[in-house]
Order: structure tokens, then C-alpha cells, then sequence
């Protein structure tokens, strides 16, 4: 899937392919294909009581980051959070709805699992950083020489700033 | 080449341009919606960011590309070349439109438009969008972080888990934290993260409630959801899907008396424990006996840290936690004001000792260091006293804004002092202990504590609450202190010595000990919770303090002789409002004056909306002039309400503004339709209220009704999107216009005009919402023109449940001031008007009219007079003075016969002594025998009525058409008599009974022969001789000739020709016979059965034979005693 992400040689920011396009499908949200099962690689804490209350989604479970521990209930994850049909994630992510405004079609993305080690990290730019591809820190540093200097540049900056 | 010079003469700014952006991205489904707030932010945020880019291309165009070989490619998959898009994790979904403009198809729909817009102009759009929305994403998680942050920095968060596992190992647990320390907030949290799922946490404030759900919602991520909620009386946010619910503790009690075991909940924590509230007080005895039935249910105290073991003590040494407060160092500074300096006794409080508190901060601390002043003052006056000296020294210093703070404040001005100080200029906030609890306000640095508080006490014995000055308690002080600590280290000045400090009382008195428990021992007695003077309150009240409420509740008949309910109490008990207020719901029913005896008790159940503080304006009371009713306060209120609906059923007009240009605070009006609202339904519920049959208009109408409402839901989720009230920077004061409230509204005007014009009043579309308008409109005209019939009957219900709270005027008033009226009441004397009463402005209303009094001088008596008045008060209230607040006045004779519980009568009923208090003197014995036996007759049928209407079982179907008809009928009938019965006719005199003469108001007890053989005045009632007064007692309240005199010893026996208006019968009576006659021949009439001869028959008893008298020749139908009167009678003449 990774691969597919790659742009054109020009630089121009087109959509990949396979991207979903106004128009080729019917609204319904792709939620069973990229559905992760509870308990993976998020930790499911207990089954909350499902009381169908039309206007507050129920939670699927509790997402943990494994670096700082923040720990957010979830409603969503996958690639098409429900509600917002004009944005599409570029990976998969765990979603809740943005708890800081009424409109219900706004999500707040919370985090997903690093693509290399697979841990599930927060998107905190403590945690992890995105470039393509969800990285976590520590794989960050590991792999620091296949980033662009932009990216390299910014973590030093990041490192300098937090040691001040 | 083309576009690029088209790209360099492009304009972003051009709104054409940016009107057809918004369309083609701004959809109606798409993210960012058209005309939103988003839009105008997304609007600012791509301004920023365009002049970001212009910068960084300038940059990179300097710096190159140099260290591009570090660059090795390891990682796979990743783009070759860097570029900022490849960080977001999310990508945009566009219109067709969009697309097909991207497309270069021109020539397609609405092709005109977009062909304006070149590609990579619309790429970099699109791009803009995609930052917009990552820095959306960022801001929001930013907050989130923050958010986690915030409540794991709280002392109580190192305690979670210990929380958590004491609340498993134990049923009671006492949490005890200082301010700041997060206990509120975070306690149901970690519940319900233990997995707890049904959370109640009480509140002895409302507002607490309403700020805590926002505050826990927000916290939990659950603003907008309702897995938090509050319930307060008339307003709650709770839906099936809450699980934490912060609720009153008065409401909480209610739904106890529901139902006894309280199912709904899990878990039941007590906020605030230690401010001892009656409430509180009174919820933890209930819980603690609640807990051997619910072993499953937790319960957890919170309190300060104070008397931590009396808690704990009480629920069998439940656990304490003990968390540490955030509080930074306050250093504490004793200033006790100079013994010559408080000799100046006069009423007034001397401002100096303040101002130089003021001086001292301005003299050491310089002006850019913020830090504002709460001065703790014990009252309104005091408040108004300070102010004025210190806002001269503001206005001299430009460095101080000047803020009073007391619960009488409209909220607006309340609100002003979360409002920030222009730079260089601190707030000094003057408040009473308001600010102690229930007001936070952060930014104070300065504390300044007079080291008073006034209190209500109550003084069981003269019914009366009086409000006085006491020194504060050490856990006050401590109190106020901590208010100066909140967000950095503070100061606080004490206007007191250290010794003082030392011998303050270490708590406050709890309330219970300090407020009448009328309405807590009723509630006891429904919650079957026992003998009220035995339930083991946490620290008893005094037990005089018991037994006065459960005697008063006998005297209002709520309790019978056993201490049981009575179907009134049963009532009463679900009211939730004083006794009095429940007595006139239930008499207003019975009388179908249900609208404005609804209206008038909620007016009477809150605060006056009549604003008054020391800025009160003069022409408040002008324009309220017309509403202002000649009978009392409480119809004063009544014409304001119903003048205030028609305002709101008007669309065009603006209730908001009406109310303030005759300064009433619209606030309590709202609170006064609420509280109507439930008690109307609670009167449904009992059967006490038809349910009319809902008016439900054409369909047109109906329609127009829907959509209306449609609007108004639209308009309150509007507002909610919205509502956070923003902090203003408030203005220094202008020397003039300082304090004018005037200034102040046109200020406001100007400045808010633009801001005024878009905000909806949330309140008014709460209102209309809530209520039905039309509905309310249609009752309170109804109100409106009430005819004087119902008026003098509506003022008998008010009375009715007032009494005994009646005061007199004293004679002397009519040579007065106007302001100098004084009343008295049974155990107080000297009493005076409260100033917001209409007959402290219109004294003439209470006095008797001079020709009348001219006319009572001819027969030789003075302050002879049929208009004597008295007043029915509300409260009685004492502050410096002692007030009667809310009065309405009533005719005095005719008023006291028909409410008095005890009225005592000479022989001739001429003289008649009511409550043991008042005497009053009736010229005419036949109009004095006809006015006792009415009242009686009266009396009797009333209670009759309501005992019917009050047994009746609550299902109305039981009861065909025709009972409710003559139920009705008869109820009309005795309203009638009623309204007739009070006319002013007789001419009488008045006067208030020394203390002598009221300890030897008897003749005490007689032997009398005669005592087995006496009639009954009325059917089924024994007469019997009064054992302890002496003459006869004739019904529960009314002793026939027990008054001891010297003049009139036979008096009793002294008949005189009388012709029954009833049936005719023209003979000799004494005043006993001819009220037994009366009774009984009213009996028949109604019964109707029985020819007008019978009915002369019957109306005498069977012990009545046929007495021939000798001497006067007359054949007299006499009981064998009466026969040995008569013959005494001779002998004596």
C-alpha cells in the first residue's frame, strides 16, 4: 500500500490512484475492511455498555499511546472517518470526534501504529512524526539518515529546543 | 510565460475571487462549511499563510540546497524528492466541480467562473486547505494534550488509584482537599473510570452544578455530549446516556422521598460537606440509614479540611483521604483598626482602615505587577459605604477599578468582575462572603478581610429570621485567605488582631442550627424517616428548634394530633416551597383562582426582581409606579409578571429592555415562569387542577406554532456553538459617569451595538421554549383584569396561608412621617415597613380616614372605625431594623375572625379577643353576633370544602361530571360569601392587649349546672364549657363568654327579640341560642327537604320542650336549663 502513495516524478500533488473520488461511491464509509479488531495493538480497557444514543458515537475502545501513555477513547479506525465524507486519512488511523467543537462531522485523529515497529503512537510531535508514513520517535532516530534534511533539520531543531 | 504573468497579477484578495473559492470548496458536505466561523478562520489562517510561503521562498532561494547527500534513501517507499505535503496524513476529496475545473474542462457547467481561476492557482488553494486543516488537526490535539496534562498536574491525581481502591474496599469514604486540589472535578472521573456507571455528585450551589458538568464534559472530552450532565430545579442536561450527574442536594432529597432506595445511582459523592448546608446536612442522615438497604451503593464525602473527624466519626470511622491544596504562599498581615478610630459609633462603617490597604498596595507594589483585591465586607450597606471612599481614591489614582459584589447584583454586574483590568490597573472587588465559596475569581493577589459576616439566625420564638453581624469563623478566615493564593503568592490584610483571630470560633454554625426546619421536619415525616426529634443528624438542632416546626406545623394543619401527615401535608410535602406558599396553591385551586394564586406564590418563593442597591436609580420607581398595587406587594408582583408575559408574547417588543428601564432583574421573572410552571403541574398531578382540554387552535396555526419552535431550537444550538462569554477589559471609570448607571447602559450601547445586534437573548428563547407564550399570555391577562370580587377573595387565600403572620398598625401612626410607620406583631413590637413595600410609600392606605374617624368621634368614642387595617407579611426580617417584608393588607375585624386559631368572645360578642393579642370593640351587639356566627359558618364550610377536595382520591375519572359541577357550584357559593363577608360595615374599634391584661383574660373555669344540658350550636358538635377559660367553646378556634368583665356578668342569659332572616321565627334569644338557631336552620334550608314548619321545629334540638312563661306570657321552646335562666332572668329583673 505504501508504495501506491508515491507522487508523480514532477512533484505535482495529485491523488494516488486509488484514492476515493467524488462521485464513484455511494457514501458508505469504509469501515468493515479497515476495521482493527479490539484489543490489537490498542489496548480494549472494558466493554462499555452500548446505549444506542444517536448523536454521541460510542466508542470502540480505549487508544493508548506506548510512548507517553496518553490514553484517549477512540469511535473510529480506518481510513474514512464517518461523517466527513471530503477527507480521506493516508493511513490508518485511530479517530475520535473532535471533542472541542459540536459539529459532528469533525474528527480529531488521535494516532496509528508506526510503520516500521508497528507500536501504536500518538500523533504528538513528542511521539511521532508523518512524512508518507507514520513514524514513531525511536524509529525516527534509528532510520535518521533515510529522512530528507528537511525532516533531520526539524528534529534537531525539535532536540535543541526542548533541551533549552 | 502566460501564466506566470497571469500568476503575478493575480489577487488573492479579491473577494469575487475568493466568493467562488468558498463555493467550489465550501460545500454544504464538505469540511469546511460555507459561511462558517471555520470558513472566516480558514480565511485568516490562509492570509498567514501565504505570507509564510512568500518568506520561506525567499529563504530557500538564499540558503540552496546543500546538504542534499546526506539524503541516502534507506528507508523504502518514501518520496525522492521533500516537499511539506508528504507530512500531512490526510488528503482532500473535491467537488466534481473542482475536479473538472483542475481538468481544464472549460467549456462544462459554471465553466465561466472557474476559467478565472488558473490551475496552480486552485492547487495552491487546495494546498492552503490541506495546511489549514493540519493545523486544525494540530491545534486540537495540542488542546487534548493539554488538557491530560492539566488533570495529571492536580495533587489529587497521585491519589487515583488509592481513591479507586478504597471506594472497592470500603462503602464510605471521606476525600478531604483544600481549594485547588481538583477534588470536584476529577473524583467522578476517576469513578467512572473505575468503572462506576452511575455517578451523582451533589452540589449545594446551582451554579456549581451547571459549571462542574461543563467543566468534567470538557475535561472527558464530552463537551458537546451528555455523558455529563447537571439537574438543578427547572433546568437539567440529562439524558438516558449520563453517567455522571451533578444535581443540588435538595434535589437529590426529592428523589430520595421518590423512591427510598435511590436505584438510579452507583455511586453518590457529597460535595462540600463541611459548609454544614441544612441540606447536606440532612442528605448524610438519610444516606447513612440509606446504606444498610443499598450495601452495593458507595458513597464518598467531600470536604475542606475541616472537622474531617466529625464525618468520618459519623459513618463509623469511614477512611479519610487527606489530599494537600495548590495554594501558593500567602503572607498574612494583622491590621486591627485603632480602638479611637471605631469609636465613632455611628451606623456608618468607617471606609479609612480599607483605603489605606489600597495605599499600602499602590505605596510597595509598582503598577505592572498584576494582581487584583477582594475586600470581604459583611453586607450591602457596608458594601456601599467603602465604595464611595475608595472610588474617590480611584478616580484620583487612575489606578484602581472600583467592583461590588452581593448576591442582590443583577448578573450582569455580578459577571463584571471576571472582566480583566486594563494594564496598570487592579480590580478591587468589594464583596460579602459571597466570594468566599461560591464565586471563584483568580486573578486576587490581595485580600482584605473585615472579619465580618452577617448571618440569618432564626428566632423560633418571634417567627422571625434575623439577619446580624458576627465575627467570622477561624475556617472563614482561613476561607478568605486561600481566595488570595489561587494563582501566585498573595497577601492577606486582616482588620484584626492575631488574638482576635484566636478566638474566633473554629467553625461556622451549620445552618441547621440556625433557620426554621419547618419545611425539613415535613419533609421528614414524608420520607417516613420517624419521630423528627430522635433522626441522628450528624450535630442535632436545637430541640425548641424541632418542636416549634412540628408545632407549627399542627397549627397549619399539616400535621394532625398524632404527628401524622394530613392529606394538606401529604400535599404540602411534595411542594417544594415554605408551607405558607403550598397552603394558598391548594386554596387558589379550590377557588378556581389558580392563575394568579400560581403567579403570586412563585413571586413570593424567589428573590424580589425589584432591584435595589445603592446606585438604585429614581426613575425605576416612576416607571414601575403603575404596576404597583394598592392592596400589597404580592399583587404588585402579580401585575409585574402579568405585564411582563404580555411584553414577551409581543414579538416586537423587547422584555430585556422593559425590564430594565424599571429595574427588575428579568432574571427572577424567568425563575418566577419555572417555578409557576411546577407548581401548576405539581397541582395536576394531585387533582387539584383540571386539565383543560388542550386549546389546539386551527391547523394554520399549529403549523405556525411548529415553525416557531423549529426556529427557536435552531437559534439556542446556535447559541451553544457560540456561548462562551468572552472576558472584556473593562473600562476605567470616568469621574461623572463613574457609577452612573446610566453611563454604563450607554456604553454599553454604543460600544456593543454591533455585538448586542447579533446575540440572541439565549434566555428569551430558553423561556419560550420552555413555556407555551400563548398559553401564559392568555392566563395573565386573565390576571390582568380581575374583577375587585376576585381581587378581595384572592387577598383572603394570600392571608390565609400567611397567617399568623399579621402585624397592626399602631395608633399613633396617622401623626407619623411617612417613613416612620410602625407595626406591630403578636410577639414582636415596633416593626417597621420594608422600603420596597407599597405601603411604605402610600402610608394613607393602612390608616383610617379622618371623616371616618370624625364619625367615631360623634358616638363618643375615638378610633371608632369600620376601615381598620392590618397587613399579612411574608418574612419578617431583621437588619438593623426589623422589616415585614411583602405585605398585603386586609380588612382588621372581619380578617382576624376569619383567620385567627383562637378568638374569645364576651356574652354580648361585643367585645372579642383574637390570638389573645387584639380586642377589638364592637359598637352594635346585633352586627358583632352576626359577624362571629358568619365567620364561624364560614369557617366550617371552608374547611369542609377542602377536606373534601383534599381526600378525594387523585382520580379525577372516579368523580362523574355533576360532583365536580356542584363541587364547583359550592365553591363559588362560599367564595362569594366570602368576598360579601369582608365588606368594611361594622364600626369598631381596635387595640392590642397589654401583658396583664392578657394573663387575666378569663374567668376561668365555672361551675356551671347547666354545663351537660346546653344545645349543640352546630349539628354534631358538643358544646361544652371550656375548662380552662371559663364560658363555652363553640368550635375548635371560637370560646363563647370567657372573657372575664366586670359589666356584664349575666349577659349570656339577656335575650332580646330577634327575627331569623332564614325562617322568620321572631322571638327572644340569647346570643348562644340565636347562633344555634342560625347553624342549625341553615342546615335545613340547604338540605331543602323539609317544609318552612318543620324547619322551625327542627331547628331547635330535642331537648327543647314548650315552656309557658308566666311573667312575660309567652310560649318559648326551651331546654330545661334555658327554662331556669328564663326564671332566673325574671327574678333578676
Amino acid at each position: 500500500m505504501g508504495a501506491a502513495i508515491l507522487p508523480g516524478a514532477q512533484g505535482t500533488l495529485g491523488n494516488a490512484y486509488h484514492w476515493p473520488r467524488e462521485g464513484t461511491h455511494a457514501r458508505n464509509y469504509v469501515t468493515n475492511v479497515t476495521e482493527r479488531k479490539h484489543g490489537q495493538s490498542a489496548k480494549c480497557v472494558r466493554n462499555i455498555p452500548v446505549r444506542m444514543d444517536l448523536d454521541e458515537p460510542q466508542p470502540k475502545g480505549l487508544f493508548e499511546c506506548e510512548l507517553c501513555r496518553l490514553s484517549v477513547p477512540y469511535t473510529y479506525y480506518g481510513q474514512r472517518p464517518p461523517n466527513s465524507q471530503s477527507v480521506v486519512l493516508l493511513e490508518e488511523c485511530f479517530v475520535t470526534k473532535d471533542p472541542f467543537t459540536p459539529e459532528k462531522e469533525k474528527f480529531l485523529i488521535l494516532g496509528s501504529p508506526c510503520s516500521l515497529c508497528k507500536k501504536s503512537v500518538c500523533v504528538g510531535t513528542e511521539c511521532s512524526l508523518f512524512y508518507s508514513k507514520r513514524f514513531c520517535l525511536p524509529c525516527v532516530t534509528q532510520h535518521r539518515e533515510g529522512f530528507p534534511p528537511e525532516i533531520q533539520q526539524d528534529l534537531d531543531k525539535r532536540k535543541a529546543q526542548k533541551k533549552s | 510565460m502566460d501564466g506566470d504573468r497571469e500568476s503575478q497579477r493575480w489577487n488573492w484578495d479579491c473577494p469575487n475571487t475568493r466568493r467562488q473559492l468558498e463555493e467550489l470548496f465550501f460545500s454544504e458536505q464538505g469540511y469546511i462549511k460555507a459561511n462558517s466561523e471555520d470558513s472566516k478562520e480558514f480565511w485568516v489562517f490562509f492570509d498567514r499563510f501565504q505570507r509564510f510561503q512568500k518568506m520561506q521562498k525567499r529563504g530557500d532561494k538564499c540558503k540552496g540546497r546543500t546538504d542534499k547527500e546526506k539524503y541516502s534513501g534507506s528507508l523504502k517507499d518514501l518520496p525522492k524528492v521533500y516537499d511539506p505535503r508528504y507530512r500531512i496524513n490526510f488528503s482532500i476529496i473535491q467537488s466534481k466541480d473542482v475536479e473538472k475545473s483542475r481538468h481544464n474542462h472549460v467549456k462544462e457547467y459554471r465553466s465561466r467562473d472557474c476559467r478565472s481561476i488558473p490551475r496552480e492557482k486552485l492547487e495552491e488553494f487546495k494546498m492552503s486547505v490541506l495546511h489549514y486543516l493540519d493545523f486544525t488537526q494540530k491545534q486540537s490535539f495540542a488542546k487534548l494534550v493539554k488538557l491530560r496534562k492539566e488533570r495529571s498536574s492536580l495533587p489529587i491525581f497521585q491519589y487515583k488509584e488509592k481513591i479507586i481502591s478504597m471506594v472497592h474496599k470500603h462503602q464510605v469514604v471521606v476525600v478531604a482537599g483544600d481549594t485547588g486540589c481538583g477534588k470536584s472535578t476529577q473524583v467522578p472521573q476517576y469513578m467512572l473510570a473505575a468503572g462506576f456507571g452511575h455517578i451523582a455528585c451533589t452540589q449545594p450551589r446551582r451554579i456549581a452544578c451547571i459549571s462542574l458538568a461543563k467543566r468534567v464534559g470538557f475535561e472527558s472530552l464530552n463537551q458537546y455530549g451528555s455523558k455529563v450532565g447537571y439537574q438543578i430545579r427547572f433546568e437539567s442536561s440529562r439524558s438516558p446516556a449520563t453517567k455522571i450527574v451533578f444535581i443540588t442536594e435538595g434535589l437529590l432529597l426529592r428523589q430520595i422521598q421518590r423512591d427510598s432506595t435511590l436505584p438510579q445511582y452507583q455511586v453518590i459523592i457529597v460535595d462540600e460537606v463541611h459548609e454544614r448546608h441544612l441540606h447536606s446536612d440532612f442528605l448524610l442522615g438519610v444516606l447513612r440509614q440509606l446504606l444498610v438497604l443499598r450495601p452495593d451503593l458507595k458513597v464518598i464525602l467531600m470536604s475542606a479540611t475541616i472537622n474531617i473527624k466529625l464525618f468520618s466519626g459519623y459513618f463509623e470511622q469511614a477512611p479519610v483521604l487527606q489530599v494537600p491544596g495548590r495554594l501558593f504562599p500567602i503572607q498574612v498581615i494583622y491590621q486591627p483598626i485603632p480602638q479611637e478610630e471605631t469609636v465613632s459609633k455611628s451606623e456608618k462603617l468607617d471606609p479609612r482602615p480599607y483605603l489605606h490597604v489600597l495605599q499600602a498596595i499602590d505605596h510597595k507594589y509598582p503598577p505592572d505587577e498584576r494582581g487584583d483585591l477582594l475586600i470581604f465586607l459583611s453586607g450591602v450597606t457596608e458594601i456601599s459605604s467603602v465604595q464611595e471612599a475608595v472610588q474617590v481614591y480611584a478616580t484620583h489614582t487612575q489606578r484602581w477599578i472600583v467592583l461590588p459584589l452581593h448576591s442582590t447584583l443583577s448578573i450582569a454586574d455580578q459577571d463584571k468582575v471576571f472582566d480583566l483590568a486594563p494594564v496598570g490597573v487592579r480590580k478591587c472587588i468589594i464583596s460579602t462572603n459571597i466570594a468566599e465559596t461560591s464565586v471563584t475569581i483568580d486573578g486576587v493577589r490581595f485580600v482584605l478581610d473585615s472579619g465580618k459576616v452577617k448571618e440569618m439566625s432564626f428566632d423560633p420564638k418571634a417567627k422571625m429570621q434575623r439577619l446580624q453581624e458576627f465575627w467570622i469563623s477561624r475556617a472563614s478566615a482561613e476561607q478568605r485567605k486561600g481566595r488570595a493564593g489561587r494563582t501566585g503568592p498573595g497577601v492577606c490584610y486582616r482588620l484584626y488582631a492575631e488574638s482576635d483571630y484566636d478566638a474566633f470560633s473554629p467553625y461556622p454554625v451549620p445552618e441547621i442550627q440556625r433557620v426554621a426546619l419547618d419545611s425539613l421536619v415535613l419533609q421528614m415525616k414524608s420520607m417516613e424517616l420517624g419521630n423528627p426529634r430522635h433522626f441522628p443528624f450528624i450535630e442535632q438542632p436545637s430541640m425548641s428548634s424541632i418542636e416549634t416546626a412540628i408545632f407549627y406545623l399542627r397549627d397549619q394543619g399539616a400535621l394532625d394530633i398524632n404527628e401524622e401527615l394530613t392529606p394538606i401535608g401529604k400535599l404540602l410535602a411534595k411542594l417544594p416551597v415554605d408551607v405558607v406558599i403550598g397552603k394558598m396553591l391548594i386554596l387558589g385551586s379550590l377557588f378556581s383562582l389558580v392563575e394568579p394564586v400560581l403567579t403570586i406564590a412563585s413571586a413570593l418563593s424567589v428573590q424580589s426582581p425589584i432591584l435595589r442597591n445603592s446606585t438604585s436609580n429614581p426613575e425605576w420607581g416612576t416607571a414601575r409606579k403603575p404596576l404597583e398595587s394598592e392592596h400589597g406587594d404580592p399583587f404588585t408582583l402579580l401585575n409585574i409578571f402579568n405585564e411582563w408575559v404580555q411584553v414577551k408574547a409581543n414579538q416586537r417588543s423587547n422584555s430585556r429592555k422593559w425590564c430594565r428601564r424599571r429595574g427588575l432583574e428579568e432574571q427572577r421573572l424567568y425563575e418566577m415562569a419555572n417555578l409557576r410552571r411546577q407548581f401548576k403541574e405539581l397541582l395536576k398531578d394531585h387533582g387539584l387542577l383540571e386539565e383543560n382540554v388542550a386549546q389546539r387552535g386551527d391547523r394554520n396555526s399549529r403549523q405556525r406554532q411548529h415553525k416557531e419552535r423549529k426556529e427557536l431550537h435552531q437559534l439556542k444550538r446556535q447559541h451553544e456553538r457560540v456561548e462562551k462569554r468572552k472576558r472584556k477589559v473593562l473600562k476605567l471609570q470616568d469621574e461623572g459617569a463613574g457609577s452612573s448607571s446610566d453611563g454604563e447602559e450607554q456604553y454599553h450601547t454604543e460600544k456593543h451595538r454591533k455585538d448586542r445586534k447579533d446575540s440572541i437573548d439565549i434566555q428569551d428563547v430558553k423561556f419560550k421554549l420552555r413555556h407555551n407564550i400563548h398559553e401564559l399570555h392568555a392566563s395573565s391577562s386573565t390576571g390582568q383584569d380581575l374583577s375587585s370580587q376576585e381581587v378581595s377573595l384572592l387577598k383572603l387565600i394570600v392571608c390565609h396561608g400567611l397567617y399568623p403572620q399579621l402585624g397592626v398598625p399602631d395608633s399613633f401612626n396617622s401623626c407619623r412621617k411617612d417613613s416612620d410607620q410602625v407595626f406591630h406583631t403578636k410577639n414582636k413590637q415596633g416593626v417597621v415597613l420594608h422600603p420596597t413595600c407599597v405601603f411604605s410609600c402610600n402610608p394613607e392606605l393602612l390608616q383610617v380616614n379622618s371623616e371616618e374617624e370624625s364619625a367615631g368621634n360623634e358616638s363618643g368614642n375615638k378610633g371608632q372605625s369600620s376601615r381598620h387595617q392590618i397587613v399579612a407579611f411574608v418574612s419578617l426580617l431583621e437588619t438593623n431594623k426589623p422589616y415585614l417584608v411583602n405585605c398585603v393588607r386586609l380588612s382588621a375585624l372581619q380578617g382576624f375572625l376569619l383567620l385567627a386559631r383562637c378568638i374569645d368572645t364576651s356574652a354580648d360578642c361585643c367585645r372579642i379577643v383574637c390570638d389573645k393579642w387584639m380586642e377589638m370593640n364592637v359598637d352594635n351587639p346585633e352586627s358583632a353576633l352576626c359577624l362571629i356566627t358568619e365567620a364561624v359558618q364560614l369557617r366550617v364550610a371552608l374547611e369542609k370544602l377542602l377536606k373534601s377536595r383534599l381526600e378525594k382520591p387523585s382520580r379525577r375519572e372516579d368523580h362523574t361530571e355533576d360532583d365536580a359541577w356542584t363541587a364547583r357550584q359550592e365553591a363559588e357559593r362560599l367564595g362569594r360569601r366570602l368576598v360579601d363577608y369582608v365588606r368594611p360595615e361594622a364600626i369598631y374599634s381596635m387595640r392590642r392587649l397589654a401583658a396583664l391584661e392578657a394573663q387575666n383574660l378569663y374567668v376561668g373555669p365555672q361551675v356551671l349546672s347547666s354545663a351537660s344540658g346546653l344545645p349543640g350550636v352546630f349539628t354534631g358538635v358538643e358544646l361544652k364549657p371550656d375548662p380552662l377559660k371559663g364560658g363555652y367553646s363553640v368550635t375548635n378556634f371560637l370560646t363563647y363568654n370567657c372573657l372575664a368583665s366586670e359589666t356584664d356578668f349575666y349577659s349570656d342569659c339577656l335575650r332580646s327579640f330577634w327575627t331569623c332572616p332564614h325562617c322568620g321565627l321572631y322571638m327572644p334569644f340569647t346570643p348562644m341560642e340565636r347562633m344555634s338557631h342560625q347553624n342549625s336552620c341553615m342546615v335545613e334550608e340547604t338540605s331543602e327537604g323539609l317544609g318552612e314548619q318543620d324547619n322551625k321545629m327542627t331547628s331547635v334540638t330535642s331537648l327543647h320542650r314548650n315552656y309557658h312563661c308566666d311573667i312575660c306570657q309567652k310560649d318559648l321552646m326551651l331546654t330545661p336549663t334555658e327554662i331556669l335562666k328564663h326564671k332566673r332572668q325574671h327574678l333578676n329583673s
